[in-house]
């Protein structure tokens, strides 16, 4: 089944039911929302959108870190797992939130010390906090790209 | 703000299963050991709040779609032409 959302990206857009995902919890910093829907409006973009329900202004761009990291494992106890229902990552569908910069975009991080995990069959998911203190706050998602290129 | 003062080795409980033991004094510096069972979540606060922050700077984001799309094909360059 279809519904008609507002989204702040996209304004006004359909989504299926199961693009609904229900974070108990929340977001760090925004305990108090829960339902989110899972936007990929160009299928193509690495970029995807957690819009949330209950207010049109909240939504994270987010994208999958194998992206632009290699080796990222963040460690989670597996008791906090277990309140979206899985006993390891792989079980879930792992994306980090992106921060653009207004100035300038180039300089675009992620949160890798605070992965986002979904889980695809029971659509719950949650914010949780690698445990491991190398995973940054803000890592630079473009960082490669700053090598200046041949013209 | 409950304060007490503690010596080494000496500890304190929370409810009757989180006990936080004084396992070492170095100058400013505490180590303290926390027994509780696996369902309480600890963390260092400032780690907590840095997430908080982050997730405000996130959503604060005001790039349009079509800007964030071109962005993303940086990124396809970048992956499928590993080197030129």
């Amino acid at each position: 089944m279809s519904l008609l959302i507002e989204s702040k990206p996209f304004g006004k857009i359909e989504i299926e039911e199961r693009q609904i995902i229900h974070f108990a919890n929340g977001l760090f910093g925004f305990e108090k929302y829960s339902r989110y829907a899972f936007i990929e409006e160009s299928p193509d973009s690495p970029f995807k959108w957690l819009q949330c329900l209950e207010d049109k202004n909240l939504a994270f761009i987010v994208i999958q870190p194998e992206l632009f990291t290699s080796s990222y494992h963040p460690i989670i106890p597996p008791s906090e797992l277990k309140t979206i229902k899985v006993t390891k990552n792989e079980d879930a569908l792992v994306m980090v939130i992106v921060t653009i910069p207004d100035t300038d975009p180039n300089l675009m991080t992620a949160n890798l010390q605070g992965p986002i995990l979904i889980n695809p069959k029971e659509l719950i998911g949650g914010q949780f906090i690698s445990r491991d203190e190398t995973h940054p706050v803000r890592k630079l998602i473009l960082e490669n790209n700053k090598t200046p290129e041949p013209v | 703000m409950l304060v007490l003062a503690r010596r080494l080795n000496q500890s304190i409980m929370i409810g009757d299963d989180v006990e936080i033991v004084i396992v070492d004094i170095k100058g400013d510096q505490v180590k303290l050991g926390i027994k509780a069972p696996r369902t309480v979540s600890i963390q260092r606060s400032e780690i907590l709040q840095e997430i908080q922050e982050e997730n405000r700077n996130a959503v604060n984001t005001n790039i349009n779609p079509r800007a964030l799309d071109k962005l993303g094909d940086i990124f396809k360059k970048k992956g499928s032409s590993p080197k030129k």
